[in-house]
């Protein structure tokens, strides 16, 4: 089968590459990239101008079933890590990787067993109470660089709470949670990396402060990298008025002041990635008041908004859904020419996925330009 | 009368709305209107929190008006069964209900049931968000005090204001109504943005009494002691309890309510509460009519 967009823009910020070019898959494979290229025999997607992209890579979401891999697909992510709270679950719709539980059970108390072929260790949506199992982690993680994923919250200082602190909480009388809850836990930790070494990485990073934490460490040398949900970077708590329950995601929203620093932290680098935190709930888990619901929202599909909704280069935009996360796990990822297809398609008028490419796969529509 | 299809809370409401139950319910309270508006419906009674004092002031309240009540018993096994707030909430509304009087744990309670059903629905009191009727029959209580006169009063709420539907709902009601209010209690009692609301706020109990003209104390949940938000409650009295010293120092005329049941000795002394300036128990009294006004203006 071979496969030609034609008429794009090829944005690839690993390679720097972003200009117009043509991109022929054969069988699956990236065969050539070029200005212009034959088209004998293929199918040709006439692209108008849209960005070709790396396929998009999502470090952090619950994937359930093939409904989640669907609109995984929808919003452009080629490549899915499965949170350790996922069930295992095989798929040939797209590259589905899975990360072990850093503690057993996630219970934060042993390390858990690294079963093999896991891209990452992660703490899920788990807190890690103990330093000491961190430091134990990070140690015995050292030796074979494999990314530590960890969900910076205290529960001492979390209790009972659903959204940040704040006006809003107070208002609504919701029980909330402060910054420090976050902030405190990722100093600790990067105190812990200074000592052992080691790569860690905070998902879902959600403060003002926390992001000013990853930026001093990341200038002080330390190997540390941090990534930001879509819904984290575009609503604060004041969407939680009249109970919304777009407000119940976990970690809990935070004021306008942190979303400003986590748009600010993803454009300067302080944070590296976007990642979903795709949690599909059921919809009896939503007929509750709002601190009784489960939370997590349909993130796959807001990514590319989310992005597009403030001021980020084309080619960074393009990097932190692709070639970051896909540096953080040691994956190959580009548009260059022997790897497998893995390609995303932007149209930067429209602000969303027009299609994407996975091996021999495409999800555009058959026989139309599209 | 203005007509509502709800009240899930006192935010929003405007001045002149909250004067006119206010006005209704000085009609009931003195006997000048017998209204029985409620005959031949159904006014569902549905606590998922212990509540005798509220349940049975709404329950006296729609009898009076000539409602049928059912209060339907909302053990703590039957969420564990699996249904839904929203699922009983249908249930109850099934049955005919007119008016759903609902009371719940959780913040936000009352909305959601008020969006799930065709019925009416009054807030008794959702988690830490709004305790409407009972800011009203707050409002009422001094409004009667004061013969109507509330602009420019200063009233002292004092205790856990973090946790309390009842601060919230009295913080809105009364700014409406023109009052000056001051909430003081322990720092960790204090959530952040109550100045931005619109009240003063202070940790020093003095300061806060200082000029009063009202103070109302609020229950301290000695369950919530697990919290630990003070270190023992001899040293929550000796701080923001209003003792018999505190109490000769406030201004002659000041009063002093209480939402109840009293911790006699540990916001208020004895002596205090059922002393000259209480209005406690006239409180309890006036919510059998400000309840009523309210269901009144729901149906």
């Amino acid at each position: 089968m071979k496969l030609l967009l034609r008429g794009g823009r090829l944005i690839d910020p690993a390679a720097r590459r972003d200009g117009p070019g043509e991109v022929l898959i054969v069988d699956g494979q990236i065969a050539a990239v070029g200005p212009k290229l034959d088209a004998a025999g293929a199918t040709v997607l006439e692209l108008g101008g849209a960005w070709v992209c790396p396929g998009f890579v999502d470090l952090h979401s619950v994937v359930r079933d093939e409904r989640d891999l669907e609109a995984a697909l929808r919003g452009g992510f080629t490549t899915v890590v499965a949170a350790p709270e996922s069930p295992k679950l095989h798929t040939d719709l797209l590259t589905l990787l899975w990360a072990a539980p850093l503690t057993r059970d996630l219970a934060g108390e042993e390390l858990g067993e690294v079963t093999t072929g896991a891209c990452c260790l992660s703490q899920g949506f788990k807190p890690l109470a103990r330093s000491g199992v961190l430091r134990r982690a990070l140690q015995y993680s050292a030796s074979r660089g494999k990314l530590i994923v960890l969900h910076a919250e205290d529960p001492s200082l979390t209790g009972a709470g659903v959204i940040g602190e704040g006006l809003t909480a107070t208002r609504l009388g919701l029980p909330s949670v402060p910054v420090a809850a976050e902030a405190a836990v990722i100093a600790r930790d990067l105190l812990i990396l200074e000592e052992t070494g080691g790569r860690l990485h905070f998902a879902h990073v959600t403060t003002a402060r926390g992001v000013e934490l990853v930026r001093a460490a990341k200038l002080r040398g330390l190997e540390v990298s941090a990534d930001v949900t879509p819904h984290h970077l575009t609503r604060d708590t004041r969407i939680a008025e009249d109970y919304s329950l777009d407000a119940r995601v976990w970690p809990p929203l935070r004021s306008e002041r942190d979303v400003a620093a986590l748009k600010a932290g993803l454009a300067d680098g302080a944070i590296d990635a976007l990642a979903c935190d795709h949690v599909r709930v059921d919809v009896l888990d939503r007929e509750h008041p709002f601190e009784a619901c489960a939370p997590g929202c349909e993130a796959f599909e807001q990514a590319v908004p989310a992005l597009f909704s403030f001021e980020l280069s084309p080619s960074r935009l393009v990097e932190v859904l692709s070639s970051a996360p896909a540096r953080l796990l040691g994956l190959s990822s580009g548009l260059a020419p022997g790897l497998r297809a893995s390609i995303t398609v932007l149209d930067p008028h429209t602000r969303s996925v027009r299609g994407v490419v996975v091996g021999g796969r495409h999800t555009f529509p058959i026989g139309v330009s599209p | 009368m203005t007509t509502r299809r709800h009240l899930l809370g006192i935010e929003g409401l405007p001045g002149a709305e909250i004067e006119q139950l206010l006005a209704r319910a000085h009609q009931y309270r003195e006997g000048h209107v017998g209204g029985r508006h409620l005959v031949g419906r159904v006014v569902a009674n549905v606590f998922y929190e212990p509540s005798t004092r509220t349940r049975s002031s709404f329950e006296v309240a729609a009898a009076g008006l000539g409602a049928h009540v059912l209060n339907w018993t909302v053990s703590g096994s039957s969420a564990s069964k699996g249904e839904t707030l929203v699922d009983t909430a249908k249930n109850i509304a099934a049955l005919g209900v007119s008016i759903i009087v609902v009371r719940h744990q959780s913040s936000g309670a009352a909305a959601l049931v008020a969006r799930s059903v065709g019925c009416a629905v009054i807030n008794a009191g959702d988690g830490q968000h709004e305790h409407p009727s009972q800011a009203l029959l707050d409002a009422y209580t001094l409004w009667r005090r004061w013969g109507g006169a509330m602009a420019g009063k200063r009233v002292a709420i004092v205790g856990d204001i973090l946790h309390s539907r009842v601060a919230r709902s009295n913080l809105h009601c009364l700014k409406a109504l023109g009052a000056h209010l001051v909430f003081c209690g322990p720092p960790t009692m204090l959530p952040p943005g109550l100045a931005e609301l619109g009240a003063e706020v202070t940790t020093e109990l003095d300061t806060a009494l200082d000029g009063a003209d009202a103070v109302m104390m609020l229950r301290i949940q000695r369950e919530r002691q697990s919290d630990a938000l003070f270190p023992t409650t001899a040293e929550y009295h000796a701080r923001w309890g209003l003792t018999n010293e505190r109490a000769a120092a406030l201004k002659p005329e000041a009063v002093v309510l209480h939402p109840g049941p009293v911790n006699r000795g540990l916001e208020l002394s004895p002596e205090v509460a059922d002393g000259q300036r209480s209005l406690i128990l006239e409180q309890v009294e006036n919510g059998v009519a400000v309840r009523k006004a309210v269901l009144e203006a729901v149906s």
